[in-house]
C-alpha cells in the first residue's frame, strides 16, 4: 500500500477543532460496515444519519479524497475518521476491487490529470491585445513610481527626525503612507510599512529592525529608479517586493524543476480574513528548497494537497527572481516514501552561508528555508535553542508550548529539524527522529 | 565606523545628530559606505541603513550555548504503548472524556508500558494540576519523561527520587509541589517528611497547613503522635490532628477519650448505664469535641439534628466516635453481641449506635462488629459505612437487600453506586429495573436515581455495552428528563471499553 499518514498529519487536515473531534470519533471499525483498499487507494462505507451509508475515499497517491456525505467541511469527518484507522488499524482494511463510486472518482481524476498537463504543454491559446497590455502596464509603473517618490520623501522625514520621534506618533502615521502605497498599487510595500509599526514595540532591539525594514525601503526606491538598467531577475524581484502579481498561467510553459520533494514544513498566517499559507520543499537530489503559496478568502478551505512530512516526485516551475524560493507544482507524479536520509545543511554554518548568499542576491529576504541535520533542541533558562555537533547555535523565535513537544520527541538526541530563518531569530516548522 | 553610531543618529535624527561617514576604507562595506553624500545627510543616512543591516544580516554569527546540554536520555526500558492508545490519551488530553485519564494510565502501568513521548509535555501540565494524574503519571513516564521534567521547574515535583532536591522543593514550591513532596516521603521516609512540616509549621497559612498535615495519613505511626499532640491548640487544624491521632489507639489522645467514655458507660449484668456529659470542658475542646453542633447539617436526618439539639447527647456521640467499642468490650470482657444487646434496649440506642459505628468505620474492618451492629445500623449510615467494607461483604448485603420489588432498586442506589465490582448478572438485574424507573417518572422525582445513574452506569461490564445502549423507554413520556444523563455517562463507558480494548488487543 501506499504510504500512510500518522496521527499528527491527519489531524493538521481538519479544517477545525469540532471537526478534529468528530474524525477521531469515526475512527472506530464498528461505524464501517466496508473497509477496503488497493494500490492506490483507501475506502469505506460509513453508517451515517442518512439511510444510505456514506462512502468515503482516499487517493493515497496525491492525498486527495472524497466522501458522498453532504458536510460542508473539507474534509469532512468520515475522511479524517478513515484516515485514522488506516494509521491506527491497517489490518481493518481488506484488499479488494474498489467500490464502484470509487473506481469512477479515481477515473475522472486520471482524466482530469491528464487534461492540466496537455494545458501545460500547449501553447498559448489567446494572446490579450499587446497595445493596450503595454498601455496598462506604462500606468502602473507611473503610479508606483509616483507613490515611491513621496514614500522617499516620508523616509528622509523620518530620519530627520529620528525614530525616537516617530515612536510617539499616531498609527495614522504609519497607516497613511501605507494606504498611499496601497493606491500606488505596491501592496507589499504597504505590509512591510503596517509591519514597521507593529515592531515598534517588539523588544529592546525594535530600534535595529525597524531600521533594517527602512533600509531594505531605501533600496527598494533605488532600483525602482534604475529599473530599466537592472538585469531581469533583479527587476522580478522588485516587482515581487513592490506586490505585482505573476499569473502562475503565464509560468504554465516554463521547464519545470523535476525532483523527489519532501514537504518540511507548512504554516498558515491570517490577517482579516485572508489565509496565507507558506509550504515548505526540499529537492532530495537538487538540494533546492521551494516555497509554494496559497491563499484562501474567508471560509474558502486551503489546498492542503501537500501533506507536511511526506514526499512527492514532481516538477516544479519557479518564480523568476535572483534567488528564486517561491514555486508552484506543475506536474505531480506520486507520492513517495520519506527518504531515510533526508537533505539539508551538515552545520549551522553551512546553513548561515547559504543565507548570505541568499541575502547578498535578494536583499528584501524575509524568511530563509533551513533544512537543519543533526541538531538537538535545547532551553537555556527561557531560551530555546538549536544546537549543531560542532556546539554552534541558533537562538529559537519565542514560541511557548510547541518546543516542549520537539524537546519530548528529542531527548536531547540529535534530529534533522527545519525551520524559517528571519535573520535574527529561528521557527522551528519541522522535525524528524535520526536513527542512532 | 560602527552600526552603534548608525543606531544613535537614526534614534536623534540627522537635524539633531549628523552621520559621520569613515575616510579611509578599511574593507568592502566601509568602501561603499565612504561613497556616499554627506551634503544630502538623510539620503546618506538611509544608504547607512540599507548598506550595514543587509551586511550584519548576511554576516550573522552563530551563538555558542551558555551552559553544556544536558546528556540525551538513556534507553528506554518500557515499550510504548500502541498508537490506538496514543490516541485515546490524545483525545483526553484535547478535553474529552478526562476523568478516564487516571484510569488509562493505570491500564499502562498494568501493562509494563510507557506514555508516548509526543503527549508528554501535556502529561505533565495536567499532573502538576491535579495529584491524582501525577501520582498515575510516575510509573509510565519512560526514561524520556523523568528526562524532560528535570528540564522544567514547573514539572519538578515529578522529579526521579534521587534528584529531588527536597529543601529547595520544600523552600520554593507551591501548596501542591509540597504535597506531592510530602506524599512520595511519607512513604519512603516518614519521619523525613514529618521533620520538614514540624520545622516550617508555623510559617504556612492555614489552608495549606490542613494539606499537609493529610500526608502523614500514610505510613501513619506513634513517631507522629508527639507532633500532632503538640499542634492540637492549633485550631485551624485541630479536627484533621485529631482525626488521625484517633487512629492511633495508643495515643495520649485516645487515651484521655477512653478515660472520658469509661467514665459515662456501664455495663453491669446485662444491662448498659449511660451517664450524659455534663460539660464541655476546655480539655475536651482541645481534644476536638465541639461545643455545639454545626447549625443545619443536610446529611443528617432531621430526628438525628433534634436529638443533638440536646447538648449531653451531642458531646456523648462525639465522644464515642474517637473510642472503639471494642475496647469497651475488652474492659469488661464482653461480647459486641452482649454490649449491641444492651444498647437495643437503651433509650439513647440512636446516639449509641451512630458513634460506635462511626468510630468503627476509623478502625480496620471488624467483621463480627458489623455483623453485631449491622441490624441496628439506620440508612444514612449504612451507606456512608458500606463504601468501606471489603467486597465480598458489600456483594453480600447487596444480594440481601435487593429483591424482585422495584422498591428496593429504589432504596439501594446509593450502595450500588459505591460497589465497583459488577458483574454480568448484576447488572442485568440493575439495568431491568432503572428502564423501568426510568420510563415511569420524572427527574425531579427521583432525585437519588437523577444523582447516582452516571456512576451507576459506570459500573456496568463492557461486555454488556451493546445491550446497554438498547430497550431504553425512548417513547416514555419523561424520556427528554433523562436523556442527555444517560446519554454523556452511556458515551464515556463506551469510550472507557475502547480504551481497555486497544491495551488488550481487541476490536
Amino acid at each position: 500500500m501506499m504510504p500512510t499518514l500518522d496521527s499528527e498529519q491527519i489531524m493538521a487536515l481538519a479544517p477545525d477543532a469540532s471537526a478534529a473531534k468528530a474524525g477521531k470519533d469515526q475512527a472506530n471499525p464498528q461505524k464501517w460496515p466496508t473497509l477496503g483498499h488497493n494500490a492506490q487507494a483507501v475506502w469505506g462505507e460509513c453508517q451515517g444519519s442518512s439511510a444510505t451509508p456514506y462512502q468515503t475515499m482516499v487517493d493515497l497517491s496525491e492525498i486527495a479524497y472524497h466522501c458522498t456525505c453532504p458536510s460542508r467541511k473539507f474534509p469532512c469527518k468520515h475522511t479524517l475518521g478513515l484516515l485514522l484507522l488506516l494509521h491506527e488499524q491497517p489490518a481493518a482494511f481488506t484488499e479488494t476491487i474498489p467500490l464502484e463510486r470509487v473506481t469512477v472518482w479515481l477515473a475522472k481524476r486520471a482524466q482530469q490529470r491528464e487534461q492540466r498537463s496537455a494545458t501545460a504543454t500547449a501553447p498559448p491559446t489567446e494572446t490579450a491585445d499587446p497595445t493596450a497590455q503595454a498601455k496598462r502596464a506604462s500606468e502602473r509603473y507611473a503610479r508606483t513610481a509616483a507613490g515611491l517618490q513621496d514614500l522617499e520623501l516620508w523616509l528622509r522625514d523620518l530620519m530627520r527626525q529620528g525614530l525616537v520621534s516617530a515612536r510617539s506618533q499616531p498609527p495614522t502615521f504609519w497607516h497613511t503612507p501605507a494606504a498611499r502605497m496601497v493606491d500606488a498599487q505596491a501592496p507589499g510595500v504597504a505590509r512591510r510599512l503596517r509591519q514597521m509599526h507593529t515592531a515598534l514595540h517588539a523588544g529592546a532591539d525594535w530600534s535595529e529592525q525597524l531600521l533594517d525594514q527602512i533600509g531594505r525601503l531605501h533600496l527598494l526606491i533605488e532600483g525602482f529608479k534604475r529599473f530599466e538598467t537592472l538585469p531581469a531577475p533583479v527587476q522580478a524581484d522588485i516587482t515581487n517586493v513592490l506586490g505585482w502579481t505573476v499569473r502562475q498561467d503565464d509560468l504554465l510553459t516554463e521547464a519545470g524543476v523535476r525532483d523527489t520533494w519532501l514537504v518540511t514544513g507548512q504554516r498558515v498566517e491570517t490577517e482579516e480574513k485572508l489565509q496565507s499559507q507558506f509550504t515548505w520543499l526540499w529537492g532530495c537530489t537538487t538540494q533546492r528548497s521551494a516555497l509554494v503559496l496559497d491563499f484562501a478568502f474567508g471560509n474558502t478551505p486551503l489546498d492542503k494537497s501537500l501533506v507536511p512530512d511526506t514526499c512527492l516526485d514532481a516538477e516544479l516551475v519557479f518564480f523568476p527572481g535572483n534567488y528564486p524560493l517561491r514555486a508552484f507544482v506543475k506536474v505531480r507524479h506520486t507520492t513517495t516514501t520519506s527518504p531515510n536520509k533526508r537533505p539539508g545543511y551538515p552545520t549551522i554554518a553551512a546553513a548561515l552561508d547559504a543565507y548570505s548568499t541568499a541575502v547578498a542576491a535578494f536583499p528584501w529576504l524575509e524568511r530563509f528555508p533551513m533544512l537543519l541535520n543533526d541538531v538537538v533542541p535545547a532551553v537555556q533558562a527561557t531560551h530555546w535553542l538549536v544546537c549543531d555537533q560542532l556546539q554552534r547555535c541558533l537562538p529559537c523565535a519565542p514560541n511557548g508550548a510547541p518546543y516542549w513537544r520537539l524537546l519530548a520527541r528529542s531527548g536531547g538526541h540529535s534530529m534533522d529539524i527545519f525551520g524559517e530563518w528571519d535573520g535574527q531569530s529561528f521557527w522551528p516548522l519541522g522535525a524528524w527522529d535520526v536513527p542512532h | 565606523m560602527q552600526w552603534e553610531h548608525v543606531i544613535k543618529v537614526a534614534l536623534l535624527g540627522t537635524e539633531r545628530q549628523p552621520l559621520t561617514l569613515p575616510a579611509t576604507a578599511s574593507n568592502r562595506l566601509v568602501a561603499s559606505l565612504s561613497r556616499l553624500d554627506t551634503s544630502d545627510p538623510e539620503g546618506a543616512m538611509l544608504g547607512a541603513a540599507a548598506l550595514f543591516a543587509a551586511s550584519r544580516r548576511a554576516g550573522w554569527q552563530p551563538l555558542l550555548p551558555s551552559v553544556a546540554l544536558p546528556a540525551p536520555t538513556t534507553a528506554e526500558t518500557l515499550p510504548e504503548c500502541s498508537p490506538r492508545a496514543a490516541s485515546h490519551l490524545a483525545t483526553m488530553l484535547d478535553g474529552q472524556y478526562k476523568e478516564a485519564l487516571p484510569e488509562w494510565l493505570a491500564l499502562v502501568q498494568q501493562q509494563g508500558m510507557r506514555v508516548p513521548a509526543r503527549s508528554l509535555p501535556a502529561l505533565l501540565d495536567a499532573g502538576s494540576k491535579h495529584g491524582d494524574i501525577a501520582r498515575a503519571l510516575l510509573p509510565v513516564l519512560g526514561e524520556r519523561g523523568r528526562w524532560l521534567a528535570a528540564q522544567n521547574p514547573a514539572w519538578a515535583y515529578l522529579q526521579e527520587n534521587g534528584t529531588w532536591d527536597i529543601g529547595h522543593i520544600w523552600d520554593t514550591g507551591n501548596t501542591k509541589a509540597r504535597t506531592v513532596l510530602l506524599e512520595w516521603l511519607r512513604t519512603t521516609d516518614p519521619a523525613r517528611a514529618r521533620t520538614l512540616l514540624e520545622t516550617s509549621w508555623r510559617t504556612h497559612k492555614a489552608e495549606e497547613r490542613r494539606t499537609l498535615l493529610a500526608t502523614l495519613q500514610t505510613n501513619l505511626s506513634m513517631d507522629d503522635e508527639p507532633f500532632l499532640e503538640s499542634i492540637l491548640n492549633d485550631t485551624a487544624t485541630r479536627s484533621e490532628a485529631v482525626h488521625l491521632l484517633t487512629k492511633l489507639p495508643p495515643s495520649r489522645l485516645v487515651q484521655r477519650m477512653i478515660a472520658r467514655v469509661q467514665a459515662l458507660l456501664r455495663f453491669e449484668q446485662g444491662s448498659l448505664t449511660v451517664t450524659l456529659p455534663e460539660q464541655c470542658t476546655p480539655d475536651m475542646q482541645r481534644d476536638g469535641i465541639k461545643r455545639k453542633p454545626p447549625p443545619h447539617d443536610e446529611r443528617q436526618p432531621e430526628h438525628v439534628q433534634a436529638l443533638y439539639a440536646e447538648q449531653g447527647n451531642w458531646w456523648l456521640l462525639q465522644l464515642l466516635k474517637m473510642v472503639s467499642p471494642a475496647l469497651l468490650c475488652e474492659q469488661c470482657a464482653i461480647t459486641p453481641e452482649q454490649l449491641v444487646a444492651a444498647a437495643r434496649l437503651h433509650p439513647l440506642r440512636e446516639v449509641l449506635v451512630r458513634g460506635w459505628a462511626d468510630a468503627l468505620m476509623n478502625q480496620p474492618y471488624d467483621a463480627a462488629w458489623f455483623a453485631a451492629l449491622y441490624p441496628l445500623l439506620p440508612a444514612d449510615v449504612l451507606e456512608q459505612w458500606f463504601a468501606v467494607l471489603p467486597p465480598p461483604m458489600q456483594r453480600t448485603l447487596l444480594e440481601q437487600r435487593l429483591t424482585a420489588h422495584l422498591d428496593s432498586l429504589r432504596a439501594n442506589l446509593l450502595l450500588l453506586a459505591s460497589y465497583q465490582q459488577w458483574d454480568v448478572q448484576l447488572a442485568r438485574t440493575v439495568l431491568a429495573g432503572l428502564r423501568s424507573m426510568v420510563g415511569e417518572t420524572t427527574t425531579y422525582k427521583e432525585p437519588v436515581l437523577f444523582q447516582t445513574l452516571p456512576t451507576i452506569i459506570q459500573r456496568i461490564p463492557f461486555e454488556l455495552i451493546d445491550e446497554m445502549v438498547e430497550h431504553w423507554p425512548t417513547d416514555a413520556k419523561r424520556w427528554q428528563f433523562w436523556v442527555s444523563r444517560i446519554g454523556t455517562a452511556q458515551e464515556l463507558l463506551c469510550f472507557r471499553a475502547e480504551m481497555h480494548a486497544a491495551f488488550h488487543g481487541e476490536h
